[in-house]
């Protein structure tokens, strides 16, 4: 494959960027087409691309190198690219969920005054995070890392007169500061360590185990990767600094999809597995994460439980979902990590699209108590969401089920046996969860008129609630053949009548992951020698059914409580559990924490900072002002416009003189 | 000779005193004016005393200047006189104290 053809594929969301942003008034509707068009053209570049490097027509890894962008003293930054398996599963999905969130754009958008502004953000949006999974070197990465920052920022605030928007924004935007710190911090560490920022050489050096700064389970590695993870936390939205992600709902849900599903959050997975080697250098730092998403699948999900807006439920559903990958990533399971994150776009873009179409059609009503029974006006947008939800929610054959399964299967034969408790109950939530959004919104009686007043929608022209248009429903159509067929992907070649065990992105992904699997075998081998766990396919094949069961069970409880007996058995459970459900509805306090521990902490610093300015720096100016304005008042009694007393100033004042030098 | 000087120089300096606290004490401006004249000669007189006992030509032409300068003042200081008068109906020192604090 040429490699100009790679470069085409971040090259043309640039374009869609630049024409919607510079020529927007004059293309108008056309610009939003031509945009799509771009976001098409790249995700058939991407497609090409993943299709022939999984089938071995394409020799990987490629390497274009650009331009030389900076060299300071040791350091040298060339800005290149750098295509592996790993970047290749990224860009394909990126890509293809990102057009598909176009095109739905396309109806969602319509008539919408900054038509073209959006589009343009879009296009940046993609842009950034095109360069973030190409990058070849840190400093290039994180360009593309600091891009998704600023266009989240644009797009989350993109409703500029909505109170709630801007702030939103900046939310989002100063969490992810945060995190970007430990994300500059980390790589100041690598370039001590190896003097270098390109990627691949770090990570050899790594593998290869001879810099001492980069020993295995070394105090210096674990502060580097930690500070990575601080990053990761920030962009993909874990404990401690997931607040922002719920919060972004600000935005127009196409947004919500494209930063859920293919862009934004994906970065911090995306990056703690392409330096996995690293990470395996930093067992404690594994652990660190591996508890960390392990709480932030539980905690997100409990929030999900009982939200009433849809769109912040499938919000804490993404944070919970990010927290699987984690998990994955810190036993050490990094292909089973990046595999929910390929399986999660599909059926997550799908959720928020359908989420989208819902909010679309019912007059921008969110509230799930207000929702109900639309299937029988939107049914396809009722059957995309349905399959969704059996996606999330791990019934098999669909693709929540292969990487979610495989997950937990990781976690479990890692011997965290808390984790993998945790993991569990986080499945049981997400069943119910997303059933109970699906439940409440489709199925039922519709609760539209009663919170709306009774015709009273009618008489504005407001008019019934109908199906999307089809640049809406097709993206619907298409993602959920993805969140239904993805997840055969990773199916072992021997269901197909092949060879191997392991699955074809297993196999696919074996050369980027190998340095860090090795890393772990030989420090297992180390540790526990013959003391390896093997666990027997009877016991995989009985965790399966026991979590299919566990999803099945979710969705019969959705169906009971938001369905059969709603809202009478709703009311009595969130009684009878008064304290937990009050935990779960405020979101665990997070927020109010922040503001009362963050917010209310900063600001104390800052009222003693504005009484120090106040009364003591002032005061020292005042005090010097005040001095020299005294002194004047004093003075300028002398300038009274009589010359005649001037020259009698003079007189004295030379007679002094004279005298002076007379005398000595 | 030397008593020439002496008596030449106890002259200058009588007549640059009274031009002095002249200055300080008239309040008309065309009477200040004239003191400074009589400071100007007082220098003079001192200039061409000591040109005369040295014997050089130098203190002769430094009193040409001030003569030429000293009749150019007057003019522009009585023209500027005049357009004062028309403005403020006096030239009496101590009242034209406009420029002050």
């Amino acid at each position: 494959m040429n490699p100009q053809l790679i470069l085409l594929i971040p090259v043309l969301p640039l374009l869609a960027f630049l024409a919607n942003g510079l020529f927007g008034r004059w293309l108008g509707r056309a610009g939003g087409w031509l945009a799509v068009l771009c976001m098409g053209g790249s995700a058939v570049i991407g497609a090409v691309l993943f299709i022939g490097a999984l089938g071995g027509r394409i020799a990987l890894p490629v390497d274009v190198t650009l331009w030389q962008w900076l060299a300071v003293g040791d350091l040298s930054v060339r800005v290149g690219f750098h295509v592996d398996q790993l970047t290749c599963l990224m860009l394909f999905f990126v890509t293809l969920v990102s057009s598909l969130v176009f095109l739905y754009s396309m109806g969602y958008m319509e008539g919408d005054p900054g038509f073209n502004r959006f589009f343009a953000y879009m296009g940046l949006f993609d842009f950034s995070m095109l360069v973030l999974v190409l990058g070849d070197s840190l400093p290039v990465m994180f360009v593309g890392w600091e891009g998704v920052g600023l266009c989240s920022y644009l797009l989350i605030g993109y409703y500029l007169a909505l109170p709630g928007a801007a702030d939103a924004g900046k939310k989002a935007f100063i969490v992810n500061r945060i995190g970007d710190f430990g994300f500059l911090v980390a790589m100041c560490m690598l370039f001590k360590a190896t003097g270098t920022l390109h990627i691949q050489t770090i990570l050899g050096e790594a593998a290869a185990g001879a810099n001492p700064l980069l020993r295995a389970g070394g105090a210096f590695v674990t502060a580097l990767t930690l500070m990575l993870f601080l990053g990761c936390t920030g962009k993909s939205a874990q404990i401690p600094l997931f607040v922002w992600l719920p919060d972004a709902m600000a935005g127009p849900t196409p947004v919500s999809a494209l930063i859920h599903a293919a862009t934004m959050v994906t970065a911090g997975v995306y990056l703690m597995v392409r330096l996995s080697a690293l990470f395996a250098l930093a067992p404690a730092t594994m652990l660190v994460v591996a508890i960390v998403a392990a709480l932030t699948a539980f905690v997100a999900g409990s929030i999900a439980l009982t939200q009433r807006d849809i769109k912040k439920v499938l919000a804490y559903s993404t944070v919970s979902q990010l927290g699987y990958m984690f998990l994955a990533c810190g036993v050490g399971a990094f292909v089973a990590g990046i595999f929910h994150v390929f399986t999660h776009a599909f059926f997550k873009g799908l959720l928020f699209l359908g989420a989208g179409s819902v909010i679309h059609s019912a007059h921008h009503e969110q509230d799930l108590f207000n929702l109900g029974g639309l299937r029988r006006a939107m049914p396809k947008t009722a059957v995309t969401f349905f399959i969704a939800c059996l996606a999330i929610a791990g019934i098999p054959p669909l693709a929540g089920f292969f990487s979610k399964d495989e997950i937990l299967w990781q976690t479990f034969a890692s011997g965290r046996l808390g984790l993998w408790v945790l993991g569990v109950v986080t499945a049981l939530m997400t069943a119910i969860y997303s059933f109970r959004a699906y439940f409440l919104t489709f199925e039922g009686e519709s609760r539209l008129e009663k919170a709306h007043g009774h015709g009273h929608g009618d008489a504005h022209g407001h008019g019934a609630v109908h199906e999307s248009p089809a640049t809406m429903t097709i993206p619907l159509i298409l993602l959920a053949v993805g969140a239904v067929g993805a997840g055969f992907l990773n199916l072992p070649p021997l269901f197909l009548g092949g060879e191997g065990k392991e699955g074809v992105v297993s196999t696919f992904l074996e050369p980027v992951l190998a340095p860090a699997r090795e890393i772990i075998a030989a420090r297992a081998h180390m540790a526990a020698a013959g003391e390896a766990v093997h666990h027997g396919a009877g016991l995989e094949v009985g965790l399966m059914l026991f979590s299919i069961a566990l999803a099945v069970a979710g969705l019969l409880l959705a169906r009971h409580y938001a369905l059969k007996a709603w809202p009478a058995a709703a009311d009595r459970a969130a009684h009878r559990f008064g304290s937990l459900y009050q935990l779960s509805y405020h979101r665990w306090w997070w927020d109010d924490f922040y503001n009362l521990a963050v917010a209310g902490g900063l600001r104390g610093v800052a009222r003693l900072a504005t009484w120090f300015d106040r009364w003591i720096i002032d005061g020292i100016l005042h005090t010097i002002g005040g001095l020299a304005s005294l002194g004047s008042r004093a003075l300028r009694g002398l300038q009274n416009g009589q010359v005649q007393s001037y020259a009698l100033g003079f007189l004295v004042g030379v007679n002094v003189v004279v005298w002076l030098v007379l005398w000595f | 000779m030397t008593y020439m000087i002496h008596g030449n120089l106890i002259l200058a300096m009588a007549i640059f005193t009274i031009g002095m606290l002249g200055i300080l004490w008239k309040r008309n401006a065309i009477a200040i004016f004239m003191c400074v004249e009589l400071m100007l000669n007082a220098a003079n007189l001192v200039f061409v005393t000591f040109a005369q006992s040295l014997g050089q030509a130098r203190g002769v032409a430094v009193f040409l200047f001030v003569i030429t300068v000293a009749a150019a003042e007057a003019a522009v200081g009585l023209a500027l006189f005049i357009k004062v008068f028309n403005d403020k109906q006096t030239i009496e020192a101590d009242r034209l104290d406009m420029l002050q604090h």
